[in-house]
């Protein structure tokens, strides 16, 4: 059996190689990357705890679906806002959005 | 000496970190959501490691599947004008790809029912009340990406 700390170790190895990505990078699409692999950080450590309770709780899978779902629709609305920065010629340095409307 | 499953979950685990590294160090946006599509797959086999199957069919149809895709497909058709996938020869293959891992997982959702062997009964019927609200979430998902792509189209054709 794999021990609870490794799957911690790895959760949190990941969430540090995203925000030192979040911190350097300032481009729109990059940080949204970013954000998706936290996401998949906080899974792993989810999935640890319910291999070391070895109970699987339908509950909690469900909640971690709807995570999921509103994950995804994020980052597709995220990604027509990109398309239509894109089109009117925004710059995608996160730095430099200043304005909430074109 | 560490086992099998041990060894495994130390590989995967590697090739997670490092696919997730690569996701900052490409210059190119097609080739950072490749690296991360790289790492949803590494961590859906890490939930196999660690006796989730459910999820990680999950993790496989909706990040593999479904949003890797969407990014790729958007990206690919948005970086400088250049095409690196022929989106008329992609989106078969996906949908082919979608049913068959659907399928798989209910295959493999009934035997193990009844078998009884590494899936608990109950937790299958206990998930199998939850299955409106998984249409629910299929539902809103396929209205947002429809909606988005709606939506890039017409406003494509208002700048043009």
């Amino acid at each position: 059996m794999i021990m609870l700390l490794y799957v911690f170790a790895l959760s949190l190895v990941l969430i540090g190689i995203a925000f030192a990505g979040l911190a350097t990078d300032r481009h729109f699409i990059v940080i949204m990357l970013g954000i998706a692999l936290i996401l998949v950080a906080s899974t792993i450590a989810l999935v640890g705890f319910f291999d070391y309770n070895a109970v699987q709780n339908p509950g909690a899978i469900v909640m971690l679906i709807s995570i999921w779902a509103v994950a995804a629709v994020e980052i597709i609305t995220l990604m027509a806002f990109y398309v239509y920065m894109k089109y009117r010629g925004a710059d995608f340095d996160v730095t430099k959005l200043s304005k909430m409307k074109w | 000496m560490p086992d099998v499953y041990t060894l495994s979950f130390y590989t995967f685990a590697i090739l997670t970190a490092l696919s997730s590294v690569l996701v900052f160090i490409q210059r190119k946006l097609v080739h950072a959501v490749l690296a991360l599509t790289m790492a949803f797959s590494m961590s859906a086999v890490l939930f196999l490691i660690l006796n989730q199957t459910f999820v990680a069919l999950l993790q496989l149809l909706v990040f593999v599947g479904g949003l890797s895709t969407y990014l790729m497909v958007s990206l690919a058709n948005e970086e400088k004008g250049r095409r690196y996938i022929r989106v008329s020869f992609f989106i078969p293959i996906v949908i082919a790809l979608s049913i068959w891992f659907a399928y798989f997982a209910q295959l493999s959702l009934h035997s193990e029912v009844v078998s009884g062997s590494s899936m608990d009964a109950t937790f299958a019927v206990a998930i199998a009340q939850y299955y409106p609200l998984f249409y629910g979430i299929a539902a809103l998902l396929f209205a947002v990406a429809l909606g988005s792509v709606l939506f890039i189209k017409k406003f494509s054709k208002l700048v043009t």
